[in-house]
């Protein structure tokens, strides 16, 4: 099996859209390079809209009667939907193991999937990977409260419509609250979902929240209608405050391809600067997340220096010189430094 | 570059590229010098058309730098798997594809000299049988046909679809491949699936999303494959620091994955040093795998033994176990999730308090160096740190020195 195949490509996936249009309609060639466009990359256009028209591959399409610049497909069809490959297949039957995947169905549902795919040998097996890094506090996934709720939510967000929730808060709060779902989403670190949603009361929007699925005591459908035009996603982005920090990077402890990849999952922008043979960087963050980096940054020690926004860099500051006071402070009367084993 | 071409024969081509492009961001032409700079502009022209809206392209005094900039947040996809769907091929295999999926579609089984005639008559294509012959047999291969034998002929037809893609399941179904396209291994063969069905993800976003790892998938499948079937295997291991490239042999036992600092391993039993071992997955080219090794099971129980001790991927030195304890301040009133963040982040260490506000840390892993990185998390709370090996701790308070003179010295903030 290989991931590598011409039949997953966006060539097939856009001349397949421009052939199943056009069995049902006669296109244009605008039409067909705004299919390209959508399905392919940036220069697919030119390569495959001609190739169609008055190439090789102009058997698959015949000119429209009576009208020079529209297309039908040659086809009889107008699926041309491929079967599952043998790859998508074993990929399915490998998530049937998948404690989040079984999230999505009751058992009867799995079993009928396990059922079907009974001939087919899994792609991988979860016990391959080990995720040695993973936080043990992760959502309890075979929980049935926990399953209700997650059925519940994705119910909200495939409706779109707005969800009452009794929540618990980090520090304990119960709380009942009315919002509008935006998206679930899942933390790879911390194994966990997180219903982002905006506050909705008497009608009307708020502010941007975020539940943990995991804290969510109860929660049912709305009967309220959401807005009209309600983009979830716009209207959770709309929300986020989006700072960043600079940072430099000594070349030193292979601090560069360290901070590259741990860094990976924000957006940032690096520069050298050979004066000094260090690197400028950028990171934008979530200001919700704000802690989450400094730590982050703390753990790379003194091979990385954070430049500012000053007020951040204070913090790195004040944790830095705490730990200097606290090393060395005078230890107190029967106080004993801990000796390991 | 008038033979410029967006497709590519050979995956490995783009992955290089993309992973620097994507990770570093600020290299420029002269500095990939392991190939031509034809062939840069040709790879960087690729990049830049499959991943047109996550490219930033700036000048810097050595020439132009192009990065592939994204918060994997606003993300609904993993935008690097474009390069999955960028296999060359030839007009006649496109030509084939489509008339094989419509003259196969009344769901009758048709044979090659019948698939033959067809496709001359409905489409006006002259076509050697034997090149339908093989794409038959390729697409049975992948499981889009199947065929069926009477006495010599063989004759083919589309692979039945499953029951529970046209049932009340379908929807449930997609909707987990949404999520699943991403979070889970080989995400990439999620994607096709939603392609198939015309359908994106619209429900989830992710956090802590790595999604550089994709670039490895197909090193992993064989990696895979050969730990199914309990092979060794031998690989090029392109040194990162380095740049070294040398042979590797071992017995592929398990992928150790961080999902916090973005890198994947594959852990090895090396038979001749009769040790375990870590490589970086993006650093192994050309995996083939080798004999079946009949003890194969013996080593993966001993690897799970192992496993309890290891704090990331290092099996340390020759010498005992490390112990590493650490005191901190944690206010009790205002910082219980502190003492939460210890206890889910210390890998089984053990989390006790010693007094009002005190609590302390202890852990014993082969390597303890390898938690300095976490050690340092908690600055500005650690009243004492003592590690078997000295060299460690050592180690953590000259760091803490240096950012002590970085950030207390006279020159304050804005000194660069």
């Amino acid at each position: 099996m290989a991931l590598f195949e011409e039949i997953y490509g966006s060539y097939f996936q856009a001349v397949r859209k421009i052939l199943e249009k056009a069995a049902v309609t006669a296109i244009t060639e605008k039409d067909m390079i705004q299919i390209v466009r959508a399905c392919a990359f940036e220069e697919s256009p030119s390569s495959i809209v001609p190739k169609l028209i008055r190439g090789p591959w102009s058997s698959l399409l015949r000119r429209e009667k009576g009208d020079a610049k529209a297309w039908r497909s040659s086809l009889s069809h107008s699926s041309l939907k491929t079967p599952l490959t043998g790859l998508q297949k074993a990929w399915l039957k490998s998530l049937l193991e998948d404690r989040r995947f079984r999230l999505f169905f009751s058992r009867e549902q799995l079993d009928c999937i396990a059922g079907e795919l009974k001939e087919t040998e899994p792609l991988f097996d979860l016990s391959d990977f080990y995720y040695f890094d993973r936080y043990e506090d992760g959502d309890d996934y075979e929980s049935a409260l926990y399953r209700q709720n997650f059925q519940t939510v994705l119910g909200a967000l495939t409706k779109k419509k707005p969800l009452i929730a009794a929540y618990e808060s980090g520090k304990g709060n119960s709380m009942t609250m009315e919002v509008l779902p935006c998206r679930l989403q899942y933390s790879f670190k911390n194994d966990k979902f997180r219903l982002l949603a905006l506050e909705f009361r008497h009608g009307r929007t708020g502010r941007p929240v975020t539940l943990n699925l995991g804290r969510i005591r109860a929660c049912h459908l709305s009967r309220r209608l959401p807005p009209k035009r309600f983009a979830p996603e716009s209207a959770w982005n709309a929300g986020r405050d989006m700072p960043s920090v600079q940072i430099r990077i000594q070349n030193e402890r292979n601090a560069l391809e360290r901070c590259m990849l741990h860094f990976a999952h924000y957006d940032k922008q690096t520069s050298y600067e050979p004066e000094s043979d260090t690197w400028l960087c950028s990171i934008w963050y979530d200001s919700a997340d704000e802690t989450e980096l400094l730590i982050e940054l703390l753990s790379f020690g003194p091979v990385l220096r954070v430049l500012g926004p000053e007020k951040f860099w204070e913090q790195v500051q004040n944790r830095v010189l705490r730990q200097h006071e606290l090393l060395y402070r005078p230890l107190e009367d029967g106080e004993e430094r801990q000796q390991p084993e | 570059m008038s033979d410029f071409q967006e497709l590519i024969k050979s995956f490995d081509r783009i992955r290089d590229y993309a992973r620097q492009f994507f990770l570093y961001g600020f290299k420029v032409r002269g500095e990939f010098a392991e190939k031509s700079t034809r062939t840069y502009d040709n790879e960087r022209r690729r990049i830049e058309n499959y991943l047109a809206p996550y490219i930033h392209s700036s000048r810097a005094p050595k020439g132009r730098q192009v990065s592939i900039r994204m918060d994997t947040g606003r993300i609904r996809s993993n935008p690097l798997y474009a390069a999955w769907k960028s296999k060359s091929f030839t007009d006649r295999d496109l030509l084939l594809h489509f008339f094989l999926l419509d003259l196969m579609a009344g769901k009758e089984a048709m044979t090659v000299p019948a698939l033959c005639d067809q496709i001359a008559a409905r489409y006006g294509e002259v076509m050697d049988p034997q090149v339908i012959r093989l794409k038959c047999r390729e697409y049975e291969r992948l499981g889009l046909l199947c065929s069926q034998r009477e006495g010599r002929t063989v004759a083919y037809r589309l692979t039945p679809p499953l029951s529970l893609e046209s049932g009340s399941l379908c929807g449930q179904l997609l909707c987990a491949v949404k999520f699943c396209s991403e979070a889970a291994p080989f995400g990439v063969v999620g994607s096709t699936i939603l392609d198939r069905e015309y359908v994106s993800n619209d429900i989830f976003s992710w956090k802590h999303y790595f999604i550089v790892h994709t670039l490895e998938d197909e090193v992993l499948l064989t990696i895979l494959a050969a730990m199914r079937e309990k092979r060794f295997i031998s690989f090029e291991n392109h040194s990162s620091r380095s740049g070294r490239h040398t042979t590797v042999c071992g017995l592929p036992l398990k992928i150790f994955v961080s999902v916090q600092t973005g890198r994947r391993y594959l852990c090895l039993y090396f038979a001749d040093r009769r040790r375990f071992g870590c490589l970086r997955l993006d650093c192994i080219f050309a995996p083939q795998p080798l004999e079946i090794c009949p003890q194969y099971d013996q080593y993966q129980n001993k690897l799970a033994r192992n496993l309890p001790h290891c704090w990331g991927v290092s099996f340390g030195g020759h010498s005992r176990m490390e112990t590493l304890c650490m005191k901190l301040y944690i206010d009790e009133s205002s910082e219980a999730h502190i003492i939460e963040r210890l206890k889910r982040e210390g890998r089984g260490g053990q989390v006790e308090k010693v007094r009002e506000n005190v609590f302390l840390y202890t852990g014993s892993f082969f390597d303890a160096n390898e938690m300095l990185p976490w050690v340092k998390s908690f600055t500005g709370r650690i009243l004492d740190l003592q590690c078997s090996n000295k060299a460690v701790a050592a180690k953590v308070t000259a760091d803490w020195e240096a950012m002590y003179q970085m950030y207390g010295g006279k020159d304050g903030y804005g000194s660069v």
